[in-house]
């Protein structure tokens, strides 16, 4: 079994940024197409099986059902299909190719998931028992940390090389203040650490400005640095993962932003959207034109340098983080309990999340600058003025013309 | 502001998506609705348990993963066979994995059958617009330009 994050470290040392899809489809040998034009990408990518919702949320009778009806599923139900025919696509793409896959998945409780991973010999994957349970579902906080812990030492047993990725660099996907994303991917780093997971890498998701993206990203990059140690943790920057730009231009621009700033900060790995993110779930053929398209901007020197650097907000980013990061640890010795604590006291807060432990105390507003910002309380009034918020990158990316 | 209506705001159970909710609860409050939203993967059964203890003038279930047209058509022939719901029933976001006019023609008419008065695929223009008339705004109230808002790109 390779070694994700050692791949992932050395090829980014190498080559630059390693590329990712967000790739997933029902049927095992579209699903082992994808893997194989993944790797044969003109890209320095990584390969990527994405899961269906019905596997997310443990309904394994409704994947099943969907797979004897032939009816198409949102990714790959890897809990459903023979574990030998996971196992030989995997095989075929870490021998071949000698690359590495990670298995994204979006699950409260990833127990039979991380199982499945360990008797098919896959031993990379994503998420968080907050950032898999707040976004994603209605399960207690409580329930999730616990299954979280449970399913990491398991995942942690079947190989030595695990690797779990925290998704809180991204949560709802947009309107959420860096302050929160960070403190919280070092708060799951440390809980997936004290549960056996080897390696980790922490996320951050592309917000409205490429200026505060940047100041972010560094800011994470060194609390990651002080909390963890080198060489046993990497950098995730994802393409935005919001209400996303509806033309090839808006994806084109977007996509070059996000990649400056994951180039800038000296981020490993790019998780990457596609042209259609707006419409459907890409072809296997869209993903790799994206894949390669990012390649072809990465490479182009002008993506290495010319965003300015906010010393002011990475300042603010890294201090106030640090505090909440500070304030959290000390409520209790145990992480769990910590974390359980902050959300019901409102000390950490998710924007709009309708999650029943979130006590959305925190609304977020953009200011002039187009950054990301907390506030207590604050309303947006009405269906229009939260749109237009939710719409931000679609109306500067689509609809502004280039200079 | 009068809010003289009731409706039940839902998702299917495998659906995680929780933005398009928060933006259906603020429409539907803004013409006129009292809005109970149950939030994303609802079970089915507090979707039955809610139309059991309260009545409801309509059921509003949106989804965006692709899985609605598997999930959605148990969730409207269960709501209809309880008949604890004989008010409107509506389907809206991106009921399947694909886009192709004739495949969403097909599920919409399959989820239809199965108990939806009207299905809304975002795929489809101005879906929204014919959502729109069907909720008839107080006079009082003026209608959001919400079809500004869809406008295709540039
Ligand atoms: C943000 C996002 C997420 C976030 C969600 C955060 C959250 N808690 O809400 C996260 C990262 C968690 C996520 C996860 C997944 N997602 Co997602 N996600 C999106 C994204 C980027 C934006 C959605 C959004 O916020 N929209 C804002 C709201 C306001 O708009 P809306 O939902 O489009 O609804 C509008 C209309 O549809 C309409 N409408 C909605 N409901 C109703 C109801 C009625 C009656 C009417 C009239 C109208 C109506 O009104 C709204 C306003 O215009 C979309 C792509 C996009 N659109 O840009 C993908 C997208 C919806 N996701 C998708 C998928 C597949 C997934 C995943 C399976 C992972 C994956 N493979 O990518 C998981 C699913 C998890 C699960 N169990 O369901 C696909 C769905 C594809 C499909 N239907 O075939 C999309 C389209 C991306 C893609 N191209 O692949 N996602």
């Amino acid at each position: 079994m390779l070694d994700f994050n050692k791949h992932v470290l050395e090829s980014a040392a190498e080559y630059g940024p390693v590329v990712q899809p967000r790739m997933g489809f029902s049927d095992p040998q579209l699903m082992s197409q994808g893997l194989q034009a993944t790797a044969q990408a003109n890209a320095n990518s990584v390969c990527t099986i994405t899961l269906d919702a019905f596997t997310r949320v443990n309904n394994f009778q409704a994947a099943g059902r969907s797979i004897e009806q032939g009816a198409a599923l949102n990714g790959y139900p890897i809990v459903n299909h023979p574990p030998a025919v996971t196992r030989r696509m995997l095989q075929d793409i870490e021998q071949t190719r000698n690359l590495p896959v990670q298995i994204r998945h979006g699950s409260p409780d990833p127990t039979q998931i991380f199982k499945r991973m360990g008797e098919v010999g896959v031993s990379a994957t994503e998420g968080g028992p907050v950032s898999y349970c707040l976004p994603y579902s209605r399960v207690p906080l409580e329930k999730a940390l616990a299954d979280w812990a449970v399913a990491s030492r398991s995942l942690s047993t079947s190989s030595p090389h695990s690797h779990v990725e925290s998704f809180a660099g991204c949560m709802m996907g947009q309107m959420c203040d860096p302050v929160t994303l960070i403190a919280l991917n070092i708060l799951e780093g440390l809980f997936l650490q004290d549960h056996g997971v080897s390696t980790v890498s922490f996320s951050y998701a592309q917000g409205i400005s490429p200026v505060q993206d940047l100041a972010a990203a560094t800011a994470l990059k060194h609390l990651a640095a002080d909390f963890f140690e080198q060489g046993k943790h990497h950098l995730v920057l994802y393409v935005f993962m919001g209400f996303f730009p509806k033309s090839l231009d808006g994806f084109r621009r977007i996509s070059t932003d996000a990649l400056r700033v994951a180039k800038q900060a000296g981020v490993q790995r790019i998780i990457l959207k596609t042209p259609v993110e707006s419409k459907r779930i890409p072809t296997i053929r869209e993903n790799v034109a994206s894949m390669e398209f990012a390649a072809q901007i990465l490479r182009h020197p002008q993506t290495g340098s010319g965003l300015p650097f906010d010393r002011d907000e990475y300042r603010r980013i890294l201090s106030q983080a640090s505090t909440l990061i500070d304030q959290v640890l000390q409520l209790d010795p145990d992480l769990s309990q910590a974390l359980l604590m902050a959300f019901a006291s409102g000390l950490l807060s998710i924007p709009y999340c309708l999650h029943p432990d979130n006590k959305r105390t925190a609304r977020v507003t953009l200011t002039k600058d187009n950054y990301y910002l907390s506030h207590a309380n604050e309303e947006l009034d009405c269906s229009y003025s939260f749109l237009k918020n939710l719409r931000r990158n679609i109306d500067t990316y689509d609809l502004t013309v280039t200079a | 502001m009068l809010l003289n209506k009731k409706a039940l705001l839902a998702t299917i159970p495998s659906d995680s998506h929780s933005w398009n909710l928060v933006f259906m609860e603020f429409f539907l409050e803004e013409n006129g609705y009292d809005v109970s939203n149950l939030g994303p993967n609802t079970p089915l059964h507090d979707i039955e348990k809610a139309l059991h203890t309260g009545y409801y003038d309509m059921v509003v279930i949106s989804s965006t993963n692709g899985h609605a047209y598997i999930e959605a058509q148990e969730l409207a022939k269960r709501i209809r066979a309880s008949a604890t719901h004989n008010g409107q029933l509506f389907l809206g976001g991106k009921i399947c994995t694909q886009t192709d006019p004739e495949i969403i023609a097909h599920h919409t008419a399959a989820l239809k059958d199965c108990g939806f008065d009207e299905v809304f695929d975002d795929s489809v223009m101005n879906s929204f617009d014919r959502f729109q008339l069907l909720l008839t705004p107080p006079a009082s109230m003026p209608v959001q330009p919400v079809s500004a808002m869809h406008r295709a790109s540039a």
